[in-house]
């Protein structure tokens, strides 16, 4: 479970940060890409399915391609203005699939910890992003003072929760790094019987 | 998926859409450009300035190029590609400012253009639209005081003070009739400069503290001393489709 979560962290690491140097070089589909392989690799060593999941991990590592050049170039046509609207609520379905499929593995682990913490995070980040997401579209019609301030703040919670959603992940990835041998044990017993 | 997050997608998405669809409402189809009366005092041998102000989309950023009459093209002073610039920023648009310098000798033509319809303004995205404004007129310059002065505030508040050399009377005061909407004047004599320049750190810019009757209230003619001054306080409603800027004539 240790690759598993290792390989979560590093996606989400890719789909957290966006340096642009002509184009991302952290590229979002490719995170979403590593983040399919850790769901994968969990999956095998939970037996739990994941079909609907890797269908969409899949769909969201097609549409974050246009995030992989520079917005300024291209978000003048009119349809791609509401992309980043498109690509977040998207992101929020997926996590919470994600999330979902995490309380899972994580149950099926036997450890306390692991699951405690999952049911943790997913409760903060449900919703700091929904309140988010619900807000973010009134910015674009609100007056210029409040606007600077709202959006300011709006992003600001969004960079937070994703960033405890990354210590999560790096703290399940060391959990079960310490845990590995004795999980594996347990697990071969539970398939002796 | 559970109930709860199919409801909170649902919000998001109503979210997304009716903001959408608020913020293309508010978009404009092409530049604004907002009425004003102008009527210009001209000077021999010096260019005179036409302003307008007008209304873009943020999201467009639609300059005007200049003034198009049947034989002229004048530049607008304010045209830039380098950097974004406007006199004030709107929730969905800016208002910008458009100068047009107009030869002493090109005046006539204009006002004459004017009234026929023939001036068209140029804009940066190719269109061009027929200048219309309530009135656009240019006058010699003939006036008898001097030392004029004035000023304005964040586009409400505009004074001009007139004072004379020798005694004089004011024998009427109006306002043409196609500005007459939205507009107050209050009007203050004073003996001399000290007086005005105390009363004016006092008044600031708060028209209502000036104790001085408004245009309409006036019954007789206004007598003015040498030395002395007549302040003119203009206020117009602080909203981009009622924005005039005037400018005051002896005639």
């Amino acid at each position: 479970m240790k690759d598993g979560f290792q390989q979560l962290l590093i996606g989400s690491i890719f789909i957290f940060f966006n340096i642009y140097l002509v184009v991302d070089i952290l590229p979002n589909f490719l995170g979403y890409i590593l983040i399919f392989n850790g769901i994968k690799q969990l999956a095998t060593n939970t037996s739990i399915p994941f079909h609907r999941l890797k269908i969409f991990c899949m769909l969201m590592a097609l549409i974050s391609v246009p995030h992989f050049f520079s917005f300024d170039n291209i978000v003048d046509a009119i349809w791609l203005s509401y992309y980043i609207y498109l690509m977040d609520v998207l992101k929020l379905i997926f996590m919470y699939m994600l999330f979902r499929f995490l309380l899972q593995a994580t149950s099926k682990s036997g450890e306390v910890y692991p699951q405690t913490a999952t049911a943790k995070i997913q409760r903060w980040y449900m919703i700091v992003i929904i309140i988010t997401n619900f807000f973010k579209p009134f910015v674009i019609n609100m007056v210029i003072d409040i606007q600077v301030k709202t959006g300011l703040v709006l992003l600001i919670s969004n960079l937070i929760i994703e960033f405890f959603f990354l210590i999560y992940l790096l703290k399940m990835k060391n959990f079960f790094s310490r845990r590995g041998p004795h999980l594996k044990i347990k697990r071969a017993m539970e398939l002796a019987r | 998926m559970k109930k709860w997050f199919l409801v909170a997608i649902t919000l998001i998405c109503i979210s997304i859409i009716s903001n959408a669809v608020y913020y293309e409402a508010k978009q404009l189809e092409e530049p604004l450009v907002i009425n004003s009366y102008q009527k210009i005092r001209t000077y021999e041998a010096t260019d005179t300035s036409i302003t307008l102000y007008y209304l873009s989309n943020k999201k467009d950023n639609i300059e005007i190029d200049g003034l198009q009459t049947s034989k002229a093209f004048y530049t607008n002073k304010h045209r830039t590609d380098f950097e974004l610039s406007y006199y004030k920023e709107f929730t969905h648009h800016y208002l910008k400012e458009a100068s047009f310098d107009i030869p002493y000798s090109e005046t006539k033509h204009v006002e004459e253009e004017f009234k026929n319809n023939r001036i068209y303004i140029r804009f940066s995205n190719g269109t061009q639209r027929v200048l219309k404004l309530d009135h656009l007129s240019f006058q010699e310059n003939t006036q008898v005081f001097h030392n004029r002065s004035g000023a304005g505030y964040n586009l409400s508040t505009v004074y001009d003070f007139i004072s004379t050399d020798q005694d004089a009377k004011m024998e009427e005061f109006h306002l043409p009739e196609a500005i007459q909407d939205n507009i107050q004047v209050k009007i203050k004599v004073w003996t001399n400069k000290r007086e005005q320049y105390k009363e004016i750190d006092e008044v600031n810019k708060d028209m209502k503290k000036l104790n001085a009757p408004l245009s309409t209230e006036l019954t007789e003619p206004i007598e003015l001393n040498a030395g002395g001054a007549v302040g003119f306080y203009i206020h117009t409603e602080e909203n981009p489709t009622v924005l005039k800027y005037i400018n005051i004539f002896q005639e």
